[in-house]
């Protein structure tokens, strides 16, 4: 692949984890929010902004749905790379980024 | 190849044969199946039968990452640049450096260099169909599918893509074109192929087309194909 559109991906992965994170951290500041008031158990909820392995696949497939939408797919496949190959390398940034996150869990 | 949508039978028995430093011409009326058959040829659609020979290997399942690895170029209606990318980092999918004396040629031929730093967005429907035949001509492909090359261009664009295209031929490209704009695909075309009810009419030369009663009643329109009526 050709370094300028690598760094693309990564570029495009690192945003789109980040942006799912803080989606997340929303969602679950909702719910803890939330169970406070009505009494809702929210265990699992404070538990999983540090440990949703999710987070990987969604922001390949966030990314390849992108890549679709913007014709990248067609001008990628026409100089022989494949969704597998942006897959790859789109998981790089957010693997690392979730393993930097169970480290700081595990170090609590 | 074949391919039914629901009800609706586009292409029964659809067959097209390419040859190096030829340039072949695929006509028919809209919605005859002239697109289908080029997304069937490449993968982006699935075929309910028919195979693809290329290159001394047959694909069932043809996909195109596997088919441009072995020299094929495929230019689909709406276009090949990314919205999001500069033409700078569209052109940099072809591993060529925007400073290689041919990559300066292609720029210069196809009046792109001004461009460089624009995003696909910011480019006209005519920059974007000069930015496919840009990253065709630095691949160098064996065989080139063009679907609707001509559309939309000013007639200085349109002779460019001609010139594109003679110059690819002239180095032993195979290539498919389709299209309405019968001058200017008339004058590059070495033979013509009609798609008509769901299969395909190899028409000869363009002399031979022109000459063909069928073709012209019931494609043409009773148009000349010079261009007067």
């Amino acid at each position: 692949m050709p370094p300028t559109y690598f760094y693309v991906v990564l570029r495009r992965s690192l945003g789109f984890w980040i942006g799912l994170r803080l989606l997340l951290l929303v969602v679950v500041l909702g719910i803890v929010s939330g169970g406070g008031a009505s009494a809702i158990d929210v265990t699992g909820a404070l538990a999983s902004p540090g440990t949703s392995m999710s987070m990987i696949p969604a922001t390949v497939g966030l990314l390849l749905f992108d890549a679709r939408t913007a014709g990248e797919d067609l001008l990628l496949a026409n100089f022989g790379y494949s969704r597998t190959q942006v897959a790859l390398r789109a998981v790089i940034l957010p693997a690392i980024g979730e393993a930097l996150v169970l480290l700081t869990m595990a170090g609590r | 190849m074949a391919r039914q949508f629901g009800e609706r039978k586009v292409l029964t028995a659809a067959t097209v044969h390419v040859h190096p430093g030829r340039i072949t011409l695929l006509m028919g009326r809209n919605g005859c199946g002239k697109s289908t058959l080029l997304k069937l040829i490449v993968g982006t659609v699935r075929s309910d039968f028919g195979t693809v020979h290329f290159n001394q290997r047959m694909y069932l399942r043809p996909q195109l990452h596997l088919l441009a690895r072995r020299g094929l170029f495929y230019i689909p209606e709406r276009g090949l640049p990314s919205r999001y990318l500069t033409l700078e980092q569209n052109l940099s999918m072809s591993r060529v450096p925007v400073n290689d004396p041919r990559m300066q040629q292609i720029l210069h031929d196809l009046a792109l260099g001004h461009l460089l730093s624009s995003f696909g967005t910011q480019l006209s429907g005519g920059e974007r169909r000069l930015t496919d035949i840009a990253l065709c001509m630095l691949k160098q492909p064996l065989c080139l599918l063009a679907d609707e090359p001509f559309q939309g261009m000013a007639p200085i664009d349109g002779e460019r893509i001609a010139r594109a295209l003679h110059t690819l031929r002239d180095n032993g490209t195979a290539i498919l074109v389709t299209g309405h704009e019968v001058n200017a695909l008339f004058e590059v075309a070495d033979e013509v192929v009609w798609m008509t009810g769901g299969t395909t009419h190899l028409l000869g030369s363009v002399a031979q087309a022109r000459a063909n009663d069928q073709f012209r009643r019931e494609y043409l329109g009773g148009r000349d194909p010079a261009g007067t009526r």
